[in-house]
């Protein structure tokens, strides 16, 4: 017996449907004009499926189960449930990304992100989002709605189904639709934005499998059956005792073994996942944007007062900024020469390195640590030698970072905007924006002082280097105009 | 950090799947072809949750080891709430095979126990209590 009657759901459906409806229409006139344009499209989609698929079912559900009141009204009802959680879900974790992005401000970096992008995939629609969750993420949908209407598909009658197939036959999306979130605060530094590179990475990663590639791995043994046995034997919540004089009740005696076994196996499984593609993201990254992505990284762990440990979607701070440092140095040919920049990173590697070993791990987080370093035939190197070649193409070693950044520097230390550098030939050309990131990191962290010096006395520090991000911003923006317009 | 943010998560997946193979038992017309595409779906439900389970035992993570182990999962806990451990082993594999050979004759037309077909009818219906229940978002947030 159904506690809530059919009539109730159906109506409440209707409402949700025509408020979802009106947001997403109301959202989308407060956009920039073209913004999210495929995203909204495919919202509208899903809204339109589930609509059909609830109608439709409902229609041949009162003609096939006419006879039976009864199983007809807890169908009705699980229905109404299945098609209120997508909406709600809709309503929930896709809406704020369309009024996040009414919030925006110009971006200045947007072109050269695209640009990034398009190395790796030209079918894609990107957004970046301000966030007020001090965080940067990444949120990335492939076939985005096709793939849900058709799940819809697959549990319909034959009409539904049809109808559902025409439906999502109407409109072709991108085959991407992505999202990159950034701390509001940061959206006046080029250099904390540089974070974006390893968020830009997990898009890479999704779109060439890159983890894919790395399966199948074997979880380890020895601490995997430590933490089942751990778990079995975890006391039960609140002290439940078999009987009043009875042995405490553990986990394995309310569950089972293989149900423990389960649980565990699911959790280190995905905390896997999560650790290996922030592995390859911040390879990725390292590559790609150089010694940036390894201090924008620094100064993120600093302010977000990291403590050194591992979470369930991120190994410890200390040990990928040493997987970063490492790869700087043993791939990427940094730190062989007395350079600022190559003190700066040497000096760093023996904190970064104590950081890591002192890196305590416990539960699923040890399990998956161990397996990162000991699994047989997936140690580190052979791990990563399976990431570089996507990225090969693309790294900014240390001899491109000699030849590129130090006219950039000079141009930044002198308070101009390093838009074009001479090049090989003799002739002006656009800088590089990963040469501009660099030469920007490279002058805080080397000479800064010498820079807030060119200012007249009574500019605030902070003033001062908000002029810095200006002017890398500038030339970020000019420079990528220039290349496109050569 | 990479957001998940599933429109039809796998959880709701399975409710679906496991309403549509009790709408094909209560039917009585298992000849149909909606009522054969359900229990096929739902015998393709139940390899993948003992498939879960090789993947467990071997501690292999794979491409579709996730979502096998979360089908894995909400099987055993379906098995330790319909308390057939009990008096018997805690392993739950003879059960979930018991319910794949009912699912496979009842695809192939063979005729199978009324036990065999109420052991599975119980174990979808639990099913779809599980998986629907953990998509339900919490109905009030209080904080101080």
């Amino acid at each position: 017996m159904q506690s809530i009657d059919q009539k109730t759901y159906l109506e409440v459906f209707e409402q949700k449907l025509h408020s979802l409806r009106k947001l997403v229409q109301d959202l989308r006139r407060g956009l920039p004009n073209r913004t999210s344009d495929q995203f909204i499209q495919g919202l509208n989609l899903i809204i339109d499926a589930v609509e059909l698929f609830l109608h439709q079912r409902v229609d041949n559900l009162k003609a096939a189960l006419a006879g039976n009141p009864l199983e007809l009204a807890e169908q009705i009802a699980f229905h109404s449930k299945v098609a209120l959680r997508i909406l709600g879900a809709l309503h929930e974790e896709y809406l704020p990304l369309l009024h996040a992005e009414s919030q925006r401000n110009e971006y200045l970096v947007y072109p050269s992100i695209d640009r990034a992008v398009r190395l790796f995939t030209e079918s894609f629609e990107l957004t970046l989002v301000p966030d007020f969750e001090y965080n940067y993420a990444f949120v990335g949908k492939e076939n985005f709605a096709s793939r849900e209407i058709e799940l819809l598909e697959a549990h319909s009658d034959q009409g539904t189904k049809s109808a559902l197939a025409a439906l999502r036959g109407k409109t072709a999306l991108k085959q991407w639709i992505t999202f990159l979130h950034f701390p509001v605060a940061d959206r006046d530094s080029a250099l904390n934005l540089c974070v974006l590179a390893h968020e830009l990475a997990h898009l890479v990663d999704e779109a060439t499998k890159i983890y894919q590639k790395l399966l199948p791995i074997e979880l380890d043994k020895s601490s995997f059956d430590e933490l089942v046995d751990a778990r079995c034997n975890t006391p039960a919540y609140g002290g439940i005792t078999a009987s009043t004089s009875g042995p405490q009740l553990t986990f394995e005696k309310i569950f089972t073994k293989p149900g423990v076994e389960a649980r565990c196996y699911l959790s280190c499984n995905e905390v896997l996942e999560r650790w290996i593609r922030e592995i390859i993201a911040d390879i990725l990254a390292i590559h790609a944007i150089g010694p940036a992505s390894y201090f924008a990284f620094n100064d993120f762990f600093a302010y977000m007062g990291a403590e050194n440990i591992p979470s369930s979607s991120h190994p410890a701070p200390a040990f990928r900024l040493q997987l970063m440092l490492d790869e700087l140095k043993d791939t990427m040919g940094y730190m062989s020469s007395s350079s600022a920049i190559d003190s700066v990173l040497t000096e760093a590697m023996p904190r970064v390195a104590a950081g890591a070993n002192a890196a305590k791990y416990k539960d699923e987080a040890n399990v998956v640590q161990k397996t990162i370093e000991k699994n047989p035939g997936k140690n580190a190197d052979n791990f990563l030698a399976k990431i570089r070649p996507v990225i090969s193409g693309y790294s900014f070693k240390a001899s491109a970072y000699g030849q590129q950044v130090p006219d950039v520097l000079r141009r930044l230390r002198s308070g101009i905007a390093p838009i074009e550098v001479l090049d090989s030939s003799g002739a002006m050309s656009p800088a590089s924006v990963v040469a501009i990131l660099n030469a920007g990191w490279e002058l805080y962290k080397t000479d800064i002082d010498g820079f807030y010096g060119e200012f007249r006395g009574d500019v605030p520090k902070m003033e001062r280097l908000a002029n810095l991000n200006h002017l890398l911003f500038k030339a970020i923006e000019a420079s990528e105009v220039a290349r496109r317009w050569k | 950090m990479i957001r998940s943010r599933e429109v039809v998560p796998a959880s709701l997946e399975h409710a679906l799947i496991a309403n549509r193979v009790l709408a094909a038992l209560a039917s009585n017309d298992l000849a149909s072809q909606e009522s054969q595409d359900a229990v096929e779906d739902g015998l393709r439900f139940l390899r993948s949750v003992l498939e879960g389970r090789r993947f467990a035992t071997s501690r292999s993570v794979q491409p579709d080891s996730y979502k096998a182990a979360l089908a894995y999962g909400e099987g055993v806990k379906a098995f330790e709430l319909l308390g057939y451990r009990q008096g018997q082993s805690d392993d739950p594999a003879p059960y979930l095979q018991e319910l794949v050979n009912c699912a496979a004759a009842l695809r192939q037309h063979a005729g199978a126990n009324d036990k065999a077909v109420q052991d599975l009818t119980n174990f979808f219906r639990t099913i779809r209590n599980i998986a629907l229940a953990s998509t339900e978002r919490t109905v009030e947030r209080v904080s101080w």
